[in-house]
């Protein structure tokens, strides 16, 4: 998971073969790997969304948290 | 020769690690999902990979398609700009080739994707465009530190509000693709086809 979010460029096959034998089916990989992407898509869209709606309206205080 | 770093205008091909659906043995539902992912999807290794799980396929070229392809907006050759800049600075040689291909059957030239290959930190053939690899490679790589100051360097740029929610999806997505891309399968070059 660390390395799909964070160094995608160093996989290798070996890593899909670990999850083979770890019992996971390659349906279960599909899904795992589309669910660990999705999420740093999600996570970039709403950085984007966020930063484009503080650049236009003034931050109220108790938003900070 | 259009090349660097490994990276190419050159089409390339993808393989799957892992084993693909065989078309003649493809559910119904698969079918119809590759149908409307893309036109060449049926005879794609990666699109045969992921249709295992058709329903999650489905979802994402729906959104994949409408950030891409959808009329209005922030230029389809600036999204197919950031595209390129995110897959380079990803390190996704395929995603590269593809996405530097469509910017140049869009825009009739090539210079700043040749200029994104070699540094994408430096590329830019005009002040919009180097705002625009900017912050294709700050949401990229600093999500987190992406602020109300960085939209106003956009904005000073040109770039209206809705451009920028355009421009923030293309980036977007392609952390989405360029992983898929690097994570399950690899590249194939010209002279591998054999």
């Amino acid at each position: 998971m660390k390395l799909l979010t964070l160094t995608p460029v160093e996989a290798r096959p070996r890593h899909l073969r670990a999850l083979e034998q770890a019992g996971i089916s390659t349906r279960g990989i599909v899904a795992l790997s589309q669910l660990i992407a999705f999420v740093t898509y999600q996570l970039r869209v709403i950085a984007g969304v966020k930063a484009l709606r503080d650049a236009h309206t003034p931050r109220a205080p108790q938003e900070a948290a | 020769m259009s090349q660097s770093h490994g990276f190419t205008f050159d089409t390339l091909g993808w393989r799957a690690w892992l084993d693909t659906v065989r078309l003649d043995g493809a559910t119904p539902e698969q079918v119809a999902v590759l149908e409307e992912s893309h036109p060449q999807a049926k005879t794609s290794d990666y699109y045969l990979f992921i249709v295992q799980q058709a329903e999650i396929l489905r979802q994402r070229s729906g959104v994949f398609n409408a950030i891409m392809y959808a009329p209005g907006g922030l230029p389809r050759a600036e999204r197919e700009l950031a595209s390129t800049a995110v897959s380079r600075v990803n390190g996704c040689l395929y995603c590269a080739s593809v996405h530097a291909q469509r910017f140049g059957q869009l825009a009739k030239r090539a210079d700043v994707i040749e200029l994104v290959f070699e540094d994408p930190a430096t590329a830019g053939t005009t002040e919009r465009e180097r705002a625009i690899l900017r912050y294709a490679i700050d949401l990229t790589e600093h999500p987190e530190a992406v602020d109300a100051e960085v939209i106003k360097r956009l904005e000073a740029h040109g770039l209206t509000e809705p451009e920028i929610l355009d421009l923030t999806h293309a980036i977007a997505i392609f952390a989405w693709a360029n992983r898929l891309m690097l994570t399950l399968g690899e590249p194939v070059f010209p002279a591998q086809n054999g």
